[in-house]
């Protein structure tokens, strides 16, 4: 049989292109007419029989079998009717209508379940991390679009213009300072500094690894988010629970730097002065300690161990508090045994020039003829802050007042009446007033610390003594309707105080024993030397001296309350707190005791950290000093002189800086850790500071 | 450039489009540059040019290149793509579910797509080795023709011979060869255990009967032995006709879940560029 018949006579035309066939397509009985366009048959007869020469004559084609044997009925109807069948779609109209319903399906599916209560599972790109479990589908929580729909989705993605910054989301619960998308969240011109820093120390630029190579040639990396750095650039969440997002590639790592290099081994720049970066805040010298003091008290160290810990991370080494460290030889110290100088001078009667005064017809009252000190820092500091221009007598002694101009004399007078008004309101009224006082610059509850105990009934005595007719003074001199301070002053001022007297004299009564005063205040507290009111520390950690010290750090009128910080923070001012904690300057420019020797949770981050335990295998004092070579010859003491301008880069360690070969010893590829992260922090912001100052605060969300 | 020399050339520029993707995904994998939306992106646009194709079909007036042309570069570009996929999977599987049934349908439609290249590729051949070549939406007609011819023989030659045994045998055994739908998994394995079958019995039938039907049987062998060749026809065009079944509708789910990929992405990257 011949199959391919190409006669168009012998051979239909095949249209798949057409929506119906014929249903008898399958049995090989196709009609010749075949479907409507609506798919409807048209089976009827297989020819329409045509009158010729008063016959009916069949016209089937020959295509069909040409004229049929049998020949039309006689009344001119086909004798060959066709079977009526149920067409069917060809193959082609099939496909489009499954493509169809592929797309219908496609889109309800996706509408279905984007905007159902499953669409966040559905279309979240995988379980985040551990680390943020509490989150939950909460997607809300890290990305801005998070509370939209599908309709919110499609409506960003078409009309808006500004991309979200969701990074300000990861910023709310993970505080990263001042500059949080910034490279290791420093500013460009740290950055930079640290760059000239590098320059200036030279040495040779290592080669960069290939693909680092290739990717600095063929990509524009510097220009990467105009050295904005998202948080999601290096942390990939949605990895799966046990993801860790704080991996990164050590290629990745070194994309942005300058000076590219292999690993620790091959191309890392050798460490310039690590660990001993900073200055510590407690000034301790290892040598003295260690070759002179300790011998000189009989003591021996035996182990580094004897005063640093290692912390419960196991990363850092702790030193010792002052109770176990220090206090056996420094307790007695700070209480002032055997120093010059035992007690803080609190208040004191200065010797004025009471006959110039008078001469000059200003009034000042009842005084001490025989009253000798001088004005102290902390009285100065207060009188100063009670409004009186006490600067104005810089340079002249109150004991010498003929060359005085008027202004000071007003001013002498002035320090004269608020004296004796801080020593009768405090023989009078007690600790109350001078809480009152100092509350004017300090608040109610430094105030009352800066009061310490002071006993009242100590002042009662000796004010009767120094200053018989002060209660009448006072009583004329204060306006009953008004307390205010310039209404005392104007009541003296115009001669409604009393005449002058003169004072019995200084607290002799204790002298004559042969015992000092201080000496009856051995455990520190309060006691009248003269005619001045002193303080004695009663050990470490004396709230007394060291509110003082910070008040003196922070106080308005910085001439005063700084003349007042040096003389509390000299190294042998009492309580000595300026022997062993530094001074040091806030990014403000104020200086500021450092109480603390190193608190961990407040730091800031270092660009490095360094786990000590896994590095102490048998705990011995000889792996400590592997690395920790103390350098006897190290002027350690010389970056705590006044005048010091040490950097953290110059500053004098008493150690010696730990060479790289040390670390390298280990650390090579197979043997020990080598990613940049095992050693190094990305972000170094004070995220302790920072994350308490978010603690308090609330979350900005709030 | 014979046909030789152009295949030479397809598969060097897929070596080298390759090598350069793979690079490229090195190079982007080695910095903080993210690599992930370019690679998206221009596997995107691979999906809609490879999709083009169809409608390249549906145009044959557009002088854009033959169609013959353009399903060798659907080929080549469909393989570059996969590439492209794996690297924008980063060569792992997705942990999201809607990321899962995007890349499943990827997989599909990559997978039909292949088996389309391979069909495309064998069957044809195997129809011409075996005959006879025609058009699939005439062999329902022959089959019918080649039935009606057998038909015509066994009437005659029971006819001329009076006996009846032909017609037992067609009713009882031949009739149900001729009328069944052809199976498909023989046809593919070259099976031919039926028609062997078939003329085994036929061979036996011929020792029983007259010279008369010894010659029709003959004849109805030759047409046995072209309607199995017809049924071999059958399966292998209804393969090459129905696999775009599944590959195209696969195609338009995979365009429209790209799109809503799209979106996502650019919804929740936080603005990461």
């Amino acid at each position: 049989m011949r199959f391919i018949k190409r006669s168009h006579r012998a051979s239909s035309y095949e249209r798949p292109h057409v929506e119906w066939e014929c249903g008898s397509r399958c049995s090989g009985t196709t009609c010749p007419l075949g479907p409507s366009v609506k798919g409807e048959c048209r089976a009827t007869c297989e020819c329409s029989p045509r009158l010729i020469g008063g016959s009916w004559t069949c016209t089937r084609s020959e295509e069909n079998g040409g004229p049929c044997e049998e020949g039309p009925n006689v009344d001119g109807t086909c004798s060959k009717p066709l079977p009526p069948c149920v067409p069917r779609r060809t193959a082609r109209s099939l496909r489009r209508r499954i493509c169809f319903r592929a797309v219908g399906i496609t889109l309800g599916l996706i509408l279905l379940f984007g905007s159902g209560r499953y669409s966040k599972t559905l279309f979240s790109p995988g379980e985040v991390s551990r680390a943020h479990g509490n989150i939950g589908d909460d997607c809300a929580s890290c990305h801005s679009a998070g509370s939209d729909g599908l309709g919110g989705w499609m409506h960003r993605f078409l009309f808006s213009d500004e991309a979200p910054n969701d990074s300000d989301k990861c910023l709310s619960c993970h505080p990263m300072g001042d500059s949080p998308l910034t490279a290791h969240n420093r500013s460009s011109a740290e950055l930079e500094a640290v760059r000239a820093t590098w320059d200036a120390e030279g040495g040779a630029i290592p080669q960069a690894p290939l693909a680092l190579r290739v990717a600095a040639a063929a990509l524009d990396i510097s220009s990467t988010n105009e050295g904005v750095l998202d948080c999601m650039l290096c942390h990939k969440e949605h990895q799966g629970r046990l993801s860790n997002i704080s991996e990164l590639d050590d290629r990745r790592c070194q994309t942005c730097h300058s000076r590219q290099f292999t690993s620790l081994a091959e191309g890392h720049p050798e460490f310039s002065a690590y660990p001993h970066r900073k200055k510590t805040p407690i000034i301790f010298d290892h040598t003295s300690h260690l070759t002179k003091h300790m011998p000189e008290q009989g003591k021996e160290i035996t182990s580094c161990k004897s005063c640093h810990q290692i912390d419960q991370k196991g990363m850092l080494m702790l030193s010792s508090s002052f109770e176990t460290g220090c206090a056996e030889c420094h307790h007695d110290e700070i209480r002032g045994e055997g120093a010059a100088e035992v007690g803080i001078a609190f208040l004191t009667l200065p010797e004025v020039d009471i006959e110039t005064l008078r001469s000059k017809g200003i009034p000042v009252g009842v005084w001490p003829e025989d009253a000798d000190g001088e004005l102290t820092p902390i009285q100065s500091m207060i009188i100063g802050q009670m409004g009186v221009d006490i600067a104005i007598l810089s340079g002249l002694d109150l004991y010498d007042l003929s060359e005085a101009t008027p202004e000071q004399l007003r001013v002498a007078q002035q320090v004269v009446w608020l004296t004796k008004k801080l020593f009768y309101d405090l023989a009078t009224r007690g600790q109350s007033a001078m809480i009152e006082t100092l509350s004017g610059f300090t608040d109610d509850e430094q105030a009352v610390s800066l009061v310490a105990g002071l006993p009242p009934g100590l002042l009662h005595q000796a004010l009767a003594g120094w200053m018989p007719g002060i209660r009448d003074e006072m009583k004329d001199a204060v306006v009953k309707d008004s307390k205010t301070l310039d209404a005392f002053l104007q009541s003296f001022s115009s001669g409604k105080a009393g005449a002058s007297k003169g004072g019995r004299g200084a607290v002799t009564s204790v002298r004559d024993t042969g015992v000092l005063e201080e000496e009856l205040v051995s455990a520190g507290g309060w006691y009248l030397d003269g005619f001045t009111l002193f303080y004695r520390p009663q050990g470490h950690q004396d709230s007394f001296v060291k509110n003082w010290i910070d008040l003196s750090s922070t106080a308005p009128k910085q001439g005063l309350a700084r003349t007042l910080f040096k003389s509390l923070t000299a190294e042998s001012a009492p309580g000595r707190c300026g022997y062993c904690h530094s001074v040091a300057q806030t990014e403000a420019g104020i200086a500021v005791l450092q109480w603390y020797s190193f608190r961990p949770e407040t730091a800031a981050r270092a660009i490095t950290d360094f786990v000590h335990r896994p590095h102490q295998i048998k705990g011995s004092d000889e792996e400590c000093q592997a690395c920790h070579k103390r350098d006897s010859d190290a002027e350690y003491l010389s970056n705590y002189e006044e005048d010091s301008t040490a950097t953290p880069r110059t500053w004098v360690s008493g150690f010696k800086n730990i060479e790289k070969a040390t670390c390298t010893e280990c650390h090579v590829s197979g043997k020990a850790p080598i990613a940049c992260l095992s050693c190094h922090n990305y972000h170094v912001t004070d995220l302790g500071s920072a994350a308490h100052e978010q603690m308090t605060k609330g979350s900005p969300n709030n | 450039m014979t046909r030789v020399q152009r295949r030479i050339a397809m598969i060097v520029a897929l070596v080298c489009i390759s090598a350069f993707v793979l690079l490229a995904y090195s190079v982007y994998g080695t910095t903080l540059l993210s690599g992930q939306k370019r690679s998206g992106w221009t596997l995107f646009i691979i999906i809609l040019f490879l999709a083009g194709y169809g409608l390249r079909k549906r145009l044959p007036f557009l002088p854009i290149g033959s169609a013959s042309s353009w399903l060798r570069f659907h080929y080549s570009l469909g393989l570059v793509g996969v590439l492209f996929f794996l690297c924008h999977i980063k060569f792992a599987l997705p942990n999201g579910y809607f990321e899962l049934v995007l890349a499943g349908v990827f997989l599909f439609v990559t997978l039909s797509g292949i088996f389309g290249l391979l069909v495309s590729r064998l069957l044809p051949r195997k129809i011409s080795l075996r005959g006879p070549e025609v058009l699939f939406e005439r062999i329902p007609r022959y089959n019918r023709s080649i039935q009606e011819s057998i038909e015509s023989l066994i009437v005659d030659a029971v006819r001329e011979s009076e006996s009846e045994i032909l017609a037992k045998w067609y009713r009882e055994r031949l009739i149900s060869f001729l009328s069944a739908e052809p199976k498909v998994w023989p046809h593919l394995m070259e099976s031919r255990r039926d028609l062997l079958r078939i003329n085994n019995e036929v061979d036996a039938l011929k020792a029983t009967v007259s010279r008369t039907e010894q010659r029709a049987l003959e004849r109805i062998q030759e047409l046995i032995e072209q309607k199995d060749s017809l049924n071999h026809a059958y399966v292998h065009q209804l393969i090459l006709k129905y696999w775009p079944f599944f590959h195209v509708p696969l195609t338009l789910a995979l365009i429209i879940f790209s799109l809503l990929h799209v979106v996502l992405v650019y919804s929740f990257s936080g603005g990461l560029e």
